[in-house]
């Protein structure tokens, strides 16, 4: 029988020796970081409301394609899809020859509290497909909704479906309740009424709170331990820190909004039930129709699998297509994996499906 | 204190620590962050990195000078003795959401803790006369408190819990590397090995139904605290003439019922929306927007005010 550690004095001495140099290192070259916001692919913007902006993506050849909306999640901003030019999804698709639009909801302030999730699927997305369906002449465009904003797209297509052609869902949760699912778990026995009545909107800080709190130790402190590692590569460095701007620049939620989502979604786990309402209207997505492409990420602890898996037997079309992604929730637009295989999908997928 | 190394390693040490506190200081410096949030972002950075690298001498002054087949229990001590690891990598959960509450708790820490030794009968006592309500608002609201700490206390219970899970599977994780070519062989090695045995500790703890409910009861418990305070502070700047956040809420919320009523009118005398220029083929869309919305049942907001 052995001692598990084999840990050599002067190797330990060593490493840490290394660590120290890269902390020495790390603080020159944070100080000479230069200009690492997100948002790499040209646009323009083509329409504005309240707060929301429509971009479209002005970089492609995209003669003769259907158009892609993308609509992203409430909780952070939408600039993971364009992070920056090697680390782009958008980008990957304009290159195929995609032509894309992506809306930017933009950062709710108190004025915004009374928004709802009618305000926001039957509204904002509705008049931004509208905006798209006109410039381009077309009834029916394509759909790519990520996380929360996946929901969304699910509920616009079962209640608006002779919008859209094709619709692609990225790690999005359809049901709530799985076992392995930690955020919904914690979610389940808050009082959302109280909680949006003190609070009104829900922080942002709030939000990043809970969420780095469902890995503590890792994203608290192995992170950047783990970031040590890159601190004397400039352009690692320029990485990780857009990608902290990215997860802390998030907006707070519409307090109104939040309240159906936690509630109905997260707590009543309704919208696989069939019973979300959305304006009055009832979502059955058995109602939805038109070719599905659904991705998820293996290693997702924000949307696990399991939450994803289940759109296959909650949707009434034929043509519903799954694809798996070794990798969490975040890596599947940044890594280099994804670059490689995501994008590529999307649009051998939608080729097939010229509408 | 000594560390046990011999003269020349201690020397070094010293080296290494202060090269940390430079780059420490240094980054604080440096990088400018303005916000509260982004101050709080960076302390925990701060501190994560000066654990580790604590971490790491630690375990390189047991390795340096144990007895090596007794190392691995001592290291465990070494790094769960000092009480449990997510401490640190929480922080305090009542300041998450911009301060509030735990700043609130310190102040009235003085007034609480003789409130708690009398007794909760206290909290209790009926008022009387033209004041009555503001005595019973004011009791609520330390009845709250008194609630918020106990909720606390069980919340960081369960984290206890998950570190001590997390110190058993670490130790059964060392074990399962007794055989030769499975050796743990470096320190960022054990120290990974450490994070991943703790994040397991802390799932198990996290997803039980156990944690469900306190979770659930601590953040109603510090809603019912900020809520009282709001609603202390609106009494007194109503004493004072100002206006108050419900006052602006009941404005926006009918501003906001204003613009969607206004939009619907638009879109019926549109006819419905504008419909784009088809220039594709595709099934024939069902009966337009208009239709539905007319038909369906008057919405809800969705806003439900507490009294």
């Amino acid at each position: 029988m052995f001692t598990p550690l084999r840990i050599d004095p002067q190797k330990a001495l060593a490493e840490i020796d290394t660590f120290r140099r890269k902390l020495a290192a790390g603080m020159q070259n944070l100080q000479r970081v230069g200009d690492y916001h997100f948002g790499a692919s040209a646009k323009e913007l083509v329409y504005e409301e309240d707060k929301l902006k429509l971009w479209h993506f002005t970089s492609g050849s995209a003669a003769g394609r259907r158009p892609i909306l993308v609509t992203y999640a409430l909780v952070n901003t939408p600039w993971m899809v364009d992070l920056q030019p090697d680390r782009s999804l958008v980008a990957r698709l304009l290159e195929r020859g995609e032509d894309v639009y992506l809306i930017e909801w933009g950062y709710p302030d108190l004025a915004d509290r009374w928004l709802t999730l009618e305000d926001y699927i039957l509204g904002y997305l509705d008049r931004c497909v509208d905006q798209v369906r006109t410039r381009h002449g077309l009834d029916r465009i394509n759909l790519l909704g990520i996380c929360e904003g996946g929901a969304f797209s699910l509920c616009y297509a079962a209640l608006r479906g002779h919008k859209l052609a094709n619709l692609i869902t990225m790690v999005t949760p359809v049901d709530f309740h799985t076992r392995d699912n930690m955020l919904s778990h914690w979610t389940r026995q808050l009082d959302v009424d109280l909680f949006v009545d003190t609070l009104r909107n829900v922080p942002a800080d709030l939000m990043n709170w809970c969420y780095l709190t469902l890995k503590p130790v890792r994203l608290n402190q192995q992170k950047y331990v783990g970031m040590v590692d890159v601190l004397d590569d400039p352009k690692e460095i320029e990485n990780f820190l857009r990608m902290e701007k990215w997860i802390f620049d998030s907006p707070d939620q519409a307090g109104e909004a939040f309240r159906q989502f936690i509630k109905d979604f997260y707590q009543g786990n309704k919208l696989i039930k069939g019973e979300v309402e959305i304006g009055g209207e009832r979502v059955d997505l058995k109602s939805i129709g038109m070719p599905i492409l659904n991705i998820f990420a293996e290693q997702d602890h924000l949307v696990p699998p399991s939450a994803s898996r289940p759109l296959r037997d909650a949707v009434g079309t034929r043509d519903y297509t799954e694809l798996s992604f070794k990798g969490g929730h975040i890596g599947i637009y940044v890594s280099s994996r994804a670059q490689r295989e995501v994008p590529g999908a999307v649009h051998d997928w939608l080729t097939a499906r010229p509408g | 204190m000594t560390s046990g190394l011999p003269p020349e390693a201690e020397a070094y040490t010293q080296l290494m620590r202060q090269a940390w506190e430079h780059w420490q200081s240094g980054v604080a410096g440096s990088m400018g962050h303005s916000s509260a949030a982004g101050e709080a972002q960076l302390e925990r950075m701060l501190t994560a990195l000066k654990s580790y690298f604590d971490l790491l001498e630690s375990l390189n002054a047991q390795i340096g000078s144990g007895d090596p087949t007794q190392q691995w229990r001592s290291i465990l001590g070494s790094i769960f003795g000092s009480g449990q690891p997510f401490s640190q990598a929480f922080g305090d959960a009542s300041t998450s959401a911009g301060g509030g509450p735990q700043a609130w708790m310190d102040a009235f820490a003085q007034v609480l803790t003789p409130m708690q030794s009398a007794g909760q009968a206290f909290l209790g006592m009926p008022a009387f006369g033209m004041a009555r309500e503001h005595q019973e608002r004011a009791q609520q609201l330390a009845r709250d408190m008194v609630d918020y700490r106990e909720q606390m206390r069980r919340y960081n219970q369960l984290l206890a819990r998950a570190g001590r899970r997390g110190a058993e599977r670490f130790e059964a994780r060392l074990a399962d590397r007794t055989e030769p070519g499975r050796q743990v062989e470096s320190l960022r090695a054990l120290y990974d090995l450490w994070v991943d045995a703790a994040e397991d500790g802390f799932q198990e703890v996290a997803l039980s139904p156990e944690w469900r409910e306190v979770y659930g009861a601590l953040v109603n418990a510090q809603m019912r605290v900020r809520a009282g305070v709001q609603r202390q502070v609106e009494g007194s700047a109503r004493e004072l003439g100002m206006p108050t956040r419900t006052e602006v809420d009941t404005l926006g919320k009918r501003l906001h019922d204003l613009r969607r009523e206004v939009r619907e009118l638009k879109e019926r005398l549109d006819g419905g929306g504008a419909a784009p220029t088809a220039t594709t083929a595709g099934p024939t869309p069902p009966p337009a927007a208009a239709a539905t919305r007319a038909a369906r049942k008057p919405r809800s907001t969705g806003a439900r005010r507490r009294t």
